[in-house]
């Protein structure tokens, strides 16, 4: 074997290898059970989403943002509140988290549907934004609870 | 005014590397975690990508020889082409991001459905690519692209603490509450050095440099455009990042749609901001897809020495047009499957740190050979500087996938 086919092989098994554990890695992380910080984890996204949310409703009802851009950015969040929604929901988690999981799930319910309000109804704008804010507080102190 | 307008490759370059989707959402979350306290490495991934696109565009001026040229000849066939199978997987997923991208964004401004505007956005980038030359794509998307100034008036105005962000410059490890904190600023300050430093940036600024007709007169002119078209990518960056401490920090907000970071100057600005900074993007984003489509085409014909570049006509280069084709399709195939751009992006990561050292121990044999540059080898300071770079970008490499794990991808 010649020194440039040598080093061939050696680079190959080096990509392949870190490729590789990098997909195993990110592929175990997505199908092992929930823990208590990707529970957190999760938590914390879905507060962002919320307090995102109410800034976005206020930004709109002050006249800084187009009604396109509200109606589509609003939707996107939906989308990604509601991704979070099926994560919680369909993850096996350890038992001693299980009434956390319920919880969390409970408030990302209420956060969707919250989302949904604002692409249906335009005349509940100036009260949703409050409810938003709630929420993100809601999911705020459970995320410091779990800490 | 041929010298000035040439600063556009520079810029549309530099897009790619500091205002890509992927790039803009976590130069944000940067700020918003750690403040002011990772400018520093904004600061250093600057210099690196400055050394090493400085080198590739005068190899490119004295030799009129690309980066795989190099990469081949001094790595070998097989070390080559496991690059170029990393340089151009990354390329096709960084390109799929961006369409994605441009597509959340026209949702953004006009509404419909998110698939079709991908669909309009990839016969958008066909016929942009087809129809205009070179000099003509980095001057439109390069010139329109410094929209996203409107960040950096949106983080002056927010009134940032100069003396804080002046000492956000000074290397430092800060005091964090915990382990996991200490993890996720090391993930952070390694894949923002990785994601300035992204290889594709010097295959294609070298390339553009072949396209534009550099010679050794032109070495100068080189420094100027990778001075000024990084500083420009490092200022938005450092602006991302104030946006992200000042703004959406105190709201309790770490954004993951590019259109969250225009609600900062929407809400500065009014609609007006809002609309300036999605079309910003919307020229950053196109300009980052042209470049990783051209990358993956140049690369390819550049490792297999076929005719190349966008100043021939498809019947003189018919292998490399119909590279760039292949490329914008199979990345909108991919964004068709519905799959998030800005996760795309995380992944294209993957496979770009693993071809840093690859790719500049060949670029920085090659610039040092005097037998090869002749009196336009490396100085001192572009030998030092290069070496010392390449010993970092071999740790962040190295570090870069362990943290990944380790901190769920920089969330904790």
């Amino acid at each position: 074997m010649t020194k440039r086919s040598q080093h061939f092989w050696i680079d190959a098994v080096l990509l392949a290898f870190t490729v590789v554990s990098a997909a195993a890695a990110i592929t175990v992380s997505k199908l092992s059970p929930l823990t208590k910080d990707d529970l957190r984890l999760e938590i914390a996204d879905l507060r962002s989403f919320a307090q995102e949310g109410a800034q976005l409703t206020n930004q709109h009802l002050a006249g800084q943002t187009t009604q396109t851009f509200f109606d589509s950015q609003a939707e996107q969040i939906k989308d990604k509140v509601d991704s979070s929604l099926k994560s919680l929901r369909n993850s096996e988690v350890k038992p001693e988290i299980e009434t956390d999981r319920r919880r969390a799930v409970n408030l990302a319910e209420q956060l969707s549907c919250e989302f949904h309000r604002l692409s249906t109804s335009q005349l509940e704008l100036e009260t949703s934004g409050p409810r938003l804010k709630t929420l993100g507080n809601q999911l705020r102190e459970m995320e410091e609870r779990m800490k | 005014m041929k010298n000035i307008l040439e600063v556009f490759l520079g810029i549309l370059t530099a897009m790619g590397g500091f205002v890509e989707i992927g790039e803009l959402v976590f130069t944000v979350n940067a700020g918003v975690k750690f403040g002011y306290k990772l400018l520093w490495m904004v600061a250093v991934g600057t210099v690196g990508i400055i050394v090493f696109g400085e080198m590739s565009g005068r190899i490119a001026a004295v030799s009129s020889q690309p980066v795989f040229y190099f990469i081949r000849q001094r790595a070998g066939y097989g070390a080559g082409l496991l690059t170029i199978i990393a340089a151009n997987l990354a390329s096709l997923l960084t390109c799929a991001a961006e369409i994605g991208g441009i597509a959340i964004l026209l949702k953004l401004l006009f509404g419909g459905n998110y698939i079709l505007l991908a669909f309009l956005t990839l016969v958008f980038l066909l016929l942009i690519v087809w129809f205009l030359s070179f000099q003509a794509i980095e001057r439109i998307f390069g010139l329109l692209g410094l929209m996203m100034l409107v960040f950096v008036a949106a983080a002056f105005w927010l009134g940032p603490d100069w003396t804080a962000m002046a000492s956000g410059f000074i290397p430092t490890i800060p005091q964090l509450e915990t382990t996991s904190d200490y993890f996720v600023y090391a993930y952070f300050a390694v894949a923002l050095l990785s994601s300035i430093m992204l290889p594709y940036e010097t295959y294609f600024y070298a390339s553009g440099g072949i396209e534009d007709g550099w010679n050794p007169s032109s070495i100068n002119q080189n420094r100027m455009i990778v001075m000024v078209g990084f500083s420009l990518g490092a200022l938005l960056a450092v602006a991302l990042m104030i946006i992200g401490a000042l703004y959406f920090a105190p709201l309790l907000i770490e954004p993951q749609l590019p259109g969250t970071a225009a609600e900062a100057p929407a809400f500065l600005f009014g609609k007006w901001g809002l609309i300036i900074a999605l079309l910003g993007m919307f020229f950053a984003f196109s300009g980052a897809a042209i470049e990783n489509a051209l990358t993956g085409a140049y690369n390819i014909s550049q490792f297999f020495g076929w005719n190349w570049g966008k100043y021939r006509v498809p019947k003189d280069a018919p292998r490399f047009h119909f590279a760039w084709m292949i490329m914008f399709v199979l990345a909108a195939l991919i964004i068709f499957t519905g799959v998030d751009p800005v996760e795309v992006v995380e992944y294209s990561i993957v496979f770009s740190i693993v071809i840093l050292p690859l790719t500049y121990l060949p670029m920085l044999l090659a610039a040092r050979d005097t037998d090869y540059m002749g009196p336009y080898a490396n100085g001192w300071l572009a030998g030092i500087l290069g070496w010392a770079y390449f010993i970092l970008i071999c740790i962040a490499a190295l570090a870069a996938i362990p943290l990944l794990i380790i901190t769920h991808g920089g969330k904790g």
